[in-house]
C-alpha cells in the first residue's frame, strides 16, 4: 500500500479510537458517581514487638484477646531489617489497625492488598478477631515478590469498623517488612494488584521465556557455526537470565527442600555468570583479551559458587542462602560489575565500536538497576518498589539479541555479496577466457597457414622449382632444343597441376591420390611410350594417415614414375597395390634398365634420398630391388598401425 | 569418334580471353575436317550477344573472362541454345570450377594445356554423348550425391527428379573406378562395357548434378516465396 493509504488507514483508526475513548470515558465517569466508596489506604499503624514463640508455631484461628503492651504508633511502611547478632532467634510483630465499615460493607468483594509483606517465618491476618488467612503450614514464606490480595473478609457485620490485625513472625537474621495496606473494593485494589504483579512476576517470566526461544535458536546456530561465539554467548546470556528470572516467579512452596536450596544456588550465582558472559561478548566486540582481569574475575564467581554453596549445605532450610547473598555476593558482585564495566566502556571507546558501547551501556544500565535491587532487597529504600533489574536483564538480552542480529543480517549479505562479486569475476574470467581461446584459435589458424605455406613452398621448391630452374640453367647455355624446351615446360605444368592437387589433397584417402597422379602423368607416360598397368585394388584404411602423410605416399610414386620415364628406359610399368595382414603394400614395378651400380643418374642420387626421407616420415618401409636383367620394383610398405607417434 | 560423315560439320562457337591459346584453337580447329568455327569473341558480353544467333552445336567457354564469369554464359547458352553443348576451358581442372560449371549446364571442360588434338578428339566425344571427368571430380561427385542421398523434404517427384538426387548402383560403380583412376577403357573392361557407355554414364551424371542443382534451387525459391506453385 502507498503511503497516502496508510495514512488514511492511521487516521481511521484514530478518529474510531476517539470515539470508542469519549464513549467508554463517560460510561466510567458515570460509573464513577455511583461507584462505591474508594478503597481505604492503612498508613499508620499500631505495633507491638514481642519475641518469637519458641517451636512448633502455632496460630489459633480465633485471636482471643492481643498481647498486652505498648501498641506505639507506627507509620508505614515498616522494616524490621535482619540482625544475625541479635541473641532472640526471632520477633513476632503485630500490626493493628482499625478499618472504617465502609471499606469493608461491599461485603464479599471487599480485598485486602498489601504490596510488600515480607515475614520470612508465618504472616497471619485477622479480621476482628478471626483468622482470614496464614501461612503457616502452606509455605515457608509468602514469596517475597507477591503481593498480599486476601478476599472474602469475615469482617463481623453490623459493626462500623473493624480491627485488622497482622501477625508476622520473623527470624532475626532475616528481618521482616510490612508495606502500606489496601482495603477497599476488588474492582478498585485491582487494577493496581494486578500492575504489580505484571511488573513484578509477569515480566520477568514473558521476557525470559521470550529471550530463552532466542537464545536456543542463537544456540543451534552455534551448534552450525563453532566459529561464531557471539551466538553461543547469545544463548548463555538468555539462559542465565531465565534462571535468574526464576527467582522472581516460581514458587518454591511446594518444591522438596534439596530443590529450593539448588534453585537459589543457582539463581544467586547466574547473576555473576550473566555478568562474566556481558564481559566475553563485549571482548569480542573489541577483541582484546585482558588475563589480568579475567582470571581475578572467574575467581570471584568461583568463590561465589563455592561459598553459596557451602552456605546452603550449612543452612538447609530456610534463609541461610539468601541472606548470605545478600549481604556478601551480591555487593560483591556489584563491585566487580563496576570494575568489568568501566573496562569495558574504556575499550570500547578505545575501539570506537558501536556496538561495544551498547553492550556497555546496558551493563551500567543493569549495575544502577542492580544498585537499587540490592538497596531494596536490603530493605533501605521504600519496599513498595520494585525490582528492576529484570528490566536491565531486558535490556541486556535486547543488546546481546541487537548485536547478535546484525551480524547475523550482515553475513547473509556478505554472502550476497559475495555471491553477486563471484559472479562478476566469473563472467570476467569468462570474457578473458573467452578472449584467450580467440586468440589462440587466431594463432592456431595461423599456424595452420603457415604449416600450408610452408609445405606449399616446399612442394614447390623439390617439384617445379627444382625443375624450372635446371631447365633455365639448360636454355641459358644453350643446351635445349624447342622441343626439349616444351617437354620442360610440359613437365613444369604438370608439376603445378600437382601442386595445385596438393592443396585438397583428398583426405586421406591414398587410391584418390594415386588416381590424379595417373591421371596428370598419363599424357608423358603415354609419350614416353609407356604402357601402363594399372592394378589398384582398395587398400586398407589406414587411421594415422593424415593428408601430408598422403602426399608422402603420392611425392614417392611419382618420383618412382618419373625416375621411369626418364631414365628407365623401359615399356611396361606396374602399379600394383594389395593388403598385407599388418600393412598396406604398393609395387611399382618397370621393365627397364635397372639400377645398375655405377650407372649415370643424372640428380638421381637427390631423388632416392628425397624418396628415402619421405618414407622415414610415413614410418614407412621403402625397398628398391634391381635384380639384374629384370628391370627395378619398388615396393612402399605402409604399416596399418604406426608405432611411434612421430610426424 | 563420330566420323564426320554427318550432313553438317560440327558448328564451334568460341569464347575466350587468353589470345594466344584463342589463335592455337583456331588453327587447330580449322585442321579439323569436321568441325566448323561458327564464332571466336572475347568478353562475356559478346557471347550473351552471340547467343542471339542461330544456335552452334559446341560453345567453348573460359571461366575468367575480363567482364564476367563464364558460368553466367553457360546458364544463357542453356536457355537460348538448348541443343548446344557447352565445355568450358579450364587451367588446372580444379573439381570447384569444374562443378561450378557443370552445375550451370556444362557438358565437359577442357584443359588449356592439351594438345590441338586432344581438344578436336574431346570436342568430338562430348557430341558423340560422352563427357570428360578426372578422379578428384569424381571423387567430389561420390561425396556430394552420397551426401544429398536422403532427400531433405520429402517432395511429390516425378520418377526422372527422384532419381536426380540419387547415383544408380552402377554410376556410383563407375565413378569409384575413375576415382581410383582407372581409364575409361579400363573402367569399360572392368564393367563389361563398351568404352561409349561408360561415357554416357559421366555425362547422364553430369545431368543429374545440372538437375540437382536446379530442383535446389527451384525448391529454396518456393521455400523464399518467389516461385508460385
Amino acid at each position: 500500500m502507498t503511503e497516502a493509504a496508510w495514512r488514511r488507514c492511521g487516521v481511521a483508526v484514530a478518529l474510531a479510537a476517539a470515539l470508542l475513548g469519549l464513549r467508554y470515558g463517560v460510561r466510567a465517569a458515570d460509573h464513577q458517581e455511583a461507584a462505591p466508596p474508594a478503597a481505604v489506604h492503612l498508613v499508620q499503624a499500631e505495633r507491638l514487638q514481642q519475641a518469637l514463640q519458641a517451636a512448633p508455631m502455632s496460630v489459633p484461628a480465633q485471636l482471643d484477646g492481643l498481647p498486652a503492651g505498648p501498641w506505639p504508633r507506627v507509620s508505614l511502611p515498616q522494616v524490621h531489617p535482619a540482625d544475625a547478632a541479635a541473641p532472640a532467634p526471632g520477633v513476632t510483630s503485630w500490626y493493628r489497625f482499625t478499618v472504617p465499615d465502609q471499606a469493608l460493607s461491599a461485603g464479599s468483594t471487599a480485598v485486602l492488598y498489601v504490596p510488600r509483606c515480607h515475614a520470612c517465618l508465618v504472616l497471619s491476618v485477622y479480621v476482628d478477631g478471626t483468622l482470614a488467612t496464614t501461612t503457616l503450614g502452606r509455605s515457608s514464606h509468602l514469596h517475597f515478590n507477591d503481593p498480599l490480595w486476601l478476599n472474602r473478609l469475615p469482617a463481623s457485620p453490623g459493626a462500623s469498623s473493624h480491627e485488622l490485625v497482622l501477625r508476622l513472625d520473623a527470624a532475626t537474621r532475616s528481618g521482616s517488612a510490612l508495606s502500606t495496606l489496601w482495603v477497599g473494593p476488588g474492582t478498585t485494589l485491582y487494577p493496581g494488584y494486578e500492575l504489580r504483579r505484571l511488573l513484578q512476576r509477569g515480566v520477568p517470566a514473558a521476557t525470559s521465556a521470550a529471550f530463552l526461544l532466542l537464545g536456543l535458536f542463537s544456540g543451534v546456530v552455534w551448534l552450525r557455526r563453532r566459529t561464531e561465539s557471539g551466538y553461543l554467548l547469545f544463548f548463555a546470556m538468555s539462559l542465565l537470565y531465565w534462571l535468574r528470572c526464576l527467582h522472581y516467579y516460581v514458587d518454591f512452596g511446594e518444591m522438596p527442600p534439596g530443590l529450593i536450596v539448588v534453585t537459589n544456588w543457582i539463581t544467586v550465582n547466574a547473576l555473576g555468570w550473566m555478568m562474566a558472559v556481558a564481559y566475553l561478548f563485549s571482548l569480542r566486540l573489541h577483541g582484546r583479551r585482558q588475563p589480568r582481569i579475567e582470571w581475578p574475575l572467574f575467581g570471584l564467581l568461583l568463590a561465589a559458587a563455592v561459598l553459596t554453596a557451602l552456605g546452603a549445605l550449612g543452612e538447609l532450610g530456610q534463609g541461610g542462602l539468601i541472606p548470605f547473598a545478600r549481604n556478601g555476593v551480591y555487593p560483591a558482585f556489584l563491585t566487580a560489575a563496576v570494575g568489568l564495566t568501566v573496562l569495558s566502556s574504556h575499550a570500547a571507546w578505545r575501539a570506537r565500536s558501536a556496538d561495544a558501547g551498547w553492550v556497555a551501556a546496558s551493563l551500567w544500565l543493569n549495575i544502577a538497576l542492580g544498585a537499587h535491587d540490592l538497596l531494596l532487597q536490603r530493605w533501605l529504600i521504600d519496599v513498595e518498589g520494585v525490582y528492576l533489574l529484570p528490566l536491565g536483564g531486558v535490556a541486556m538480552c535486547s543488546v546481546f539479541g541487537a548485536v547478535i542480529w546484525r551480524r547475523y543480517v550482515e553475513a547473509l549479505r556478505g554472502v550476497e555479496q559475495a555471491n553477486e562479486h563471484l559472479e562478476q569475476r566469473l563472467a570476467q574470467r569468462e570474457q578473458e577466457l573467452q578472449a584467450s581461446f580467440a586468440q589462440l584459435r587466431e594463432v592456431q589458424h595461423r599456424q595452420v597457414l603457415d604449416n600450408e605455406r610452408q609445405r606449399l613452398m616446399r612442394e614447390m621448391h623439390d617439384g617445379l622449382g627444382a625443375t624450372l630452374m635446371s631447365s633455365l640453367v639448360a636454355v641459358q647455355g644453350g643446351q635445349m632444343g624447342a622441343a626439349a624446351v616444351e617437354a620442360m615446360l610440359r613437365e613444369s605444368v604438370d608439376e603445378l597441376k600437382i601442386a595445385i592437387d596438393s592443396l585438397d589433397p583428398a583426405g586421406n584417402d591414398v587410391l584418390v591420390l594415386l588416381g590424379t597422379l595417373r591421371y596428370r602423368l598419363a599424357p608423358r607416360l603415354e609419350a614416353a611410350g609407356l604402357t601402363l598397368h594399372w592394378q589398384v585394388n582398395d587398400l586398407p584404411a589406414l587411421p594415422w594417415l593424415t593428408p601430408a602423410d598422403a602426399l608422402h605416399v603420392l611425392r614417392i610414386v611419382q618420383e618412382v614414375l618419373t625416375n621411369i620415364i626418364k631414365h628407365a628406359a623401359a615399356t611396361e610399368v606396374t602399379v600394383h597395390t594389395e593388403a598385407a595382414a599388418t600393412a598396406a603394400v604398393l609395387h611399382i614395378h618397370d621393365n627397364g634398365r635397372g639400377l645398375a651400380a655405377g650407372s649415370a643418374r643424372p640428380a638421381g642420387g637427390r631423388g632416392l634420398q628425397n624418396m628415402r626421407h619421405r618414407a622415414a616420415q610415413l614410418g614407412a618401409t621403402l625397398h628398391i630391388e634391381s635384380p639384374a636383367g629384370a628391370g627395378t620394383r619398388v615396393t612402399l610398405t605402409l604399416p596399418l598401425q604406426r608405432a611411434a607417434a612421430g610426424d | 569418334m563420330v566420323e564426320a560423315t554427318t550432313p553438317a560439320a560440327t558448328r564451334v562457337a568460341l569464347v575466350e580471353d587468353d589470345l594466344r591459346f584463342r589463335t592455337a584453337f583456331v588453327a587447330a580447329i580449322t585442321r579439323a575436317a569436321d568441325l566448323l568455327l561458327q564464332a571466336e569473341v572475347g568478353t562475356l558480353r559478346e557471347g550473351l550477344a552471340l547467343l542471339q544467333q542461330p544456335a552452334a552445336d559446341v560453345l567453348l567457354t573460359d571461366l575468367g573472362l575480363p567482364d564476367g564469369s563464364g558460368i553466367e554464359l553457360i546458364r544463357a547458352a542453356r536457355q537460348a541454345w538448348p541443343r548446344c553443348e557447352v565445355l568450358v576451358v579450364t587451367v588446372f581442372g580444379d573439381e570447384s570450377h569444374v562443378i561450378q560449371a557443370i552445375q550451370a549446364g556444362a557438358a565437359g571442360y577442357l584443359l588449356k594445356d592439351s594438345s590441338p588434338e586432344h581438344f578436336v578428339e574431346q570436342i568430338r566425344g562430348v557430341r558423340a554423348g560422352g563427357s570428360p571427368i578426372s578422379p578428384l571430380i569424381a571423387r567430389q561427385l561420390l561425396l556430394r550425391f552420397q551426401g544429398a542421398a536422403p532427400p531433405a523434404a520429402p517432395r511429390p517427384a516425378a520418377p526422372d527428379e527422384a532419381a536426380a538426387d540419387m547415383l544408380s548402383p552402377r554410376e556410383t560403380e563407375v565413378l569409384g573406378y575413375i576415382a581410383k583412376g582407372f581409364t575409361f577403357d579400363e573402367v569399360a573392361r572392368l564393367l563389361a562395357l563398351s568404352r561409349h557407355t561408360v561415357l554416357t554414364y559421366v555425362r547422364r551424371i553430369y545431368g543429374k548434378l545440372e538437375v540437382g542443382s536446379k530442383t535446389e534451387a527451384m525448391h529454396e525459391a518456393r521455400k523464399l516465396g518467389l516461385l508460385r506453385d
